[in-house]
């Protein structure tokens, strides 16, 4: 016998003064879910006040491929519901983060293997490509605060007069989010 | 270095929530951080005429130390297509592993049929 809860969860938006820290609905309502024991999502509606209905936003794409399944339905609406549109997560958001399902303690052991079974990056696809791969790899050690987090990244890029330009992931902590940061007392009716 | 769930006490009427947690939002992906150069190049080349004589980016990656090349991430998606990158190639390897290219504009699809206000009409709604 299988049991089935369905709890609706429904958030807004959360902006501060400075917007780039910024969360919106959607990812907040997500964050709910962290009080139940494995939810499965089973559809996101997006609602809006605008005439027409707006899609989720890019990281809220990201945030809900580690939570949902890729097939999940999301609903956009407009406030009066007269206009309607459907898609999945997938759809949204290609060529999502390979190791995203992947816990910390497995995280390595499954990027070796999956690297294992790359096909190299070469010039075919456009000239210089190759270079700018291995310029990339050469700088990934100056990523090196592996103790947050043991995944090191590099990027490149290659300009139309063959001008390579490489940087790599500066991973940050900010250690003063403890408890009283994220303290949060509210009141029940 | 763990990530403590919250956890939720009950005291009488008064909900309190305690979190202690990590705050990797703060990091900066390579992405991002190469825009920060084809800006400056982008706004240097504003004196140059012939568009044929910019120098524009062309291709993007973003690679791990086993050499798997990773689609940007989402504040990387969305400041390439939002700011005039959406045609440049991001080098990505799929669930196969093999390399397959993707023009930036493509990592965000809008979503089909009519209704959907996309990025651009977004911005506009937001500057009218």
């Amino acid at each position: 016998v299988f049991f089935f809860f369905y709890i609706l969860i429904i958030l807004c938006a959360g902006e501060q003064g400075y917007i780039g820290g910024a969360i919106c609905a959607e990812r907040a309502a997500l964050l709910q879910l962290s009080h139940y024991k494995d939810p499965i999502i089973k559809k996101v509606i997006v609602t809006t006040d605008s005439e027409s209905p707006i899609a989720p936003g890019v990281q809220c794409r990201e945030f809900m491929l580690s939570h949902a399944a890729l097939d999940t339905p999301i609903v956009m609406a407009n406030g009066e519901s007269s206009r309607i549109s459907r898609c999945t997560l997938q759809e949204l958001y290609p060529c999502q983060y390979l190791y995203r399902h992947q816990r910390r303690k497995s995280l390595m052991c499954f990027a070796e293997n999956f690297s294992s079974n790359t096909k190299p990056v070469t010039d075919n696809l456009y000239p210089g490509t190759a270079e700018l791969f291995e310029k990339a790899m050469a700088v990934i050690v100056h990523d090196n605060a592996s103790a947050l987090h043991p995944l090191q990244l590099a990027g490149g890029v290659l300009y139309s007069n063959g001008d390579i330009e490489v940087s790599w992931m500066m991973k940050a902590l900010g250690m003063y989010v403890t408890v009283d940061d994220m303290f949060f007392a509210c009141y029940t009716e | 270095l763990r990530v403590i769930p919250s956890k939720l006490f009950w005291v009488t009427d008064i909900v309190i929530i305690f979190s202690y947690t990590t705050e990797y939002g703060n990091t900066l992906d390579p992405i991002t951080q190469l825009v920060v150069g084809m800006e400056r190049r982008r706004v240097q080349a504003l004196d140059i005429l012939k568009s044929s004589d910019r120098v524009v980016p062309k291709v993007l990656l973003q690679v791990d130390q086993f050499g798997v090349c990773h689609a940007p991430f989402a504040m990387a998606r969305s400041i390439l297509t939002e700011h005039g990158y959406g045609d440049v190639l991001c080098i990505v390897h799929d669930t196969f592993g093999e390399v397959a290219p993707h023009e930036a504009v493509s990592l965000v699809p809008a979503p089909s049929g009519d209704y959907p206000l996309t990025h651009d009409d977004f911005s506009k709604i937001i500057v009218d």
